[in-house]
């Protein structure tokens, strides 16, 4: 999926918890459980609220040492992977 | 009753099947049992069992089950009326299950009812009474029915039926050992020997006074008769077993440990609702929180169950195997 003009966030629908720096996330549906690493939940707390794609993309260059073109690779990957689970949804 | 095909496929023995599920039919209509059939009556991990028998050659069966304490106060306690139906007087026989390879299968019909056809028993769970077909030879029999009864409710009450072996250390405290079927639960409690064992097969976690505890589900196993019962031991430590050469200590992040014990609990199924989902998926986050939990790989030797001893007092940190010897 192309993210650039999207605005995301996480969808809240299903049961998680934070355990140390790890969010596990439950979807009873799809019969799985996800546990998410620390950058990964990071963009999970960081996405409580819709956020744009640039935004989100900002906000992990200011937070992470990366440089852009490898933050944007990393970021469009992961939001691959977070919406074929279906744990994030897109607004726009 | 109508069975999607999924559910046709899932049992390998088809005719075999069809003749459970009429006698599962045949058990729905049964009158419950009579007072006059009434064998015995117990507690049975915060639950109130009331025991009644269709056949005399069940009642040394029946017998066998052992009385437990409350494990948690101030949850008022459930009680079952539980009918046991001799399996023989239905022209069901111990050759005509020996062969099945199918898994279990539980359909639950509304909030309070359930039915179930398992390899060795077939039960009708209508509020607070359920009827039982079950052979008295089959003890495995019995056990795996209170293993099926049991989860939703321990649930309820903060505590988890879960599939693993538990030993009892020099101080007192229990190490809980994970790990599917063959990954060797039953094999290091074995090595752990003369230490006592809780359980090979199952237990019960909970948490009182902040703390974890567990203690022996009393539901079958190898160790069943020399198991430590009726007795609770706060948990030292979690570990996933894996059976290797080379001995091997790592930790274990507590969201993994989490998902380990999520995967552990027994008889807790996906289309039980999202309420059961949820409440077994809170608890393992809770227990996760309370423990520490490893990953262990193990040879066939008392080297394991001297570094299991030797990190005792490492309770924060866990140790390499560098460190162990």
């Amino acid at each position: 999926m192309h993210w650039s003009h999207k605005t995301i966030q996480r969808n809240d629908q299903f049961p998680w918890q934070k355990l140390s720096n790890a969010v596990v996330i439950l979807a009873p549906a799809s019969r799985k459980a996800h546990e998410l690493n620390a950058t990964a939940s990071w963009f999970w707390d960081f996405l409580a609220l819709p956020k744009t794609y640039e935004q989100t993309l900002q906000a992990f260059l200011a937070e992470y040492e990366v440089d852009e073109v490898r933050a944007a690779e990393d970021l469009n990957v992961f939001l691959d992977k977070l919406s074929g689970q279906n744990l994030i949804r897109t607004l726009s | 009753m109508d069975l999607t095909q999924k559910e046709l496929v899932f049992f390998k023995d088809s005719k075999l099947f069809e003749r459970k599920l009429a006698l599962l039919t045949s058990l729905q209509q049964k009158d419950p049992l009579t007072q006059a059939s009434f064998v015995r009556q117990l507690d049975f991990h915060n639950t109130q069992l009331k025991i009644f028998s269709g056949a005399s050659e069940l009642n040394s069966l029946l017998w066998q089950m052992s009385e437990t304490p409350a494990f948690n106060q101030q949850f008022s306690q459930l009680s079952f009326d539980l009918h046991f139906y001799d399996a023989r007087q239905f022209s069901l026989y111990p050759r005509d299950w020996v062969e099945e390879v199918s898994d279990c299968w539980t359909r639950r019909l509304d909030a309070d009812s359930c039915v179930a056809i398992h390899r060795d028993f077939i039960a009708v769970l209508n509020q607070s009474t359920v009827k039982i077909l079950l052979g008295p030879e089959a003890q495995d029999g019995l056990h795996n029915f209170l293993r099926w009864l049991l989860p939703t409710y321990l649930l309820g009450q903060q505590a988890a039926l879960i599939h693993s072996s538990a030993v009892v250390l020099a101080n007192g405290k229990a190490l809980l050992f994970l790990g599917k079927s063959g990954a060797g639960k039953t094999t290091i409690a074995s090595l752990g020997r003369p230490r006592p064992i809780i359980s090979d097969d199952m237990n019960i976690l909970f948490i009182a006074n902040h703390h974890l505890y567990v203690r022996s589900a009393c539901m079958g196993g190898k160790f069943l008769d020399a198991a430590v019962q009726a007795q609770d031991f706060p948990v030292q430590a979690i570990f996933n077993l894996h059976q290797g050469g080379k001995l091997e200590l790592k930790s274990m992040s507590p969201s993994r440990a989490s998902l380990l014990i999520l995967s552990s609990m027994a008889n807790l199924f996906w289309n039980d609702g999202e309420y059961i989902s949820k409440a077994a998926f809170d608890l393992s986050i809770d227990f996760a929180r309370k423990t520490n939990c490893l990953n262990l790989t193990f040879p066939l030797s008392q080297e394991t169950w001297n570094a299991l001893e030797s990190q005792n007092n490492s309770k924060k940190r866990p140790i390499s195997l560098a460190e162990a010897q």
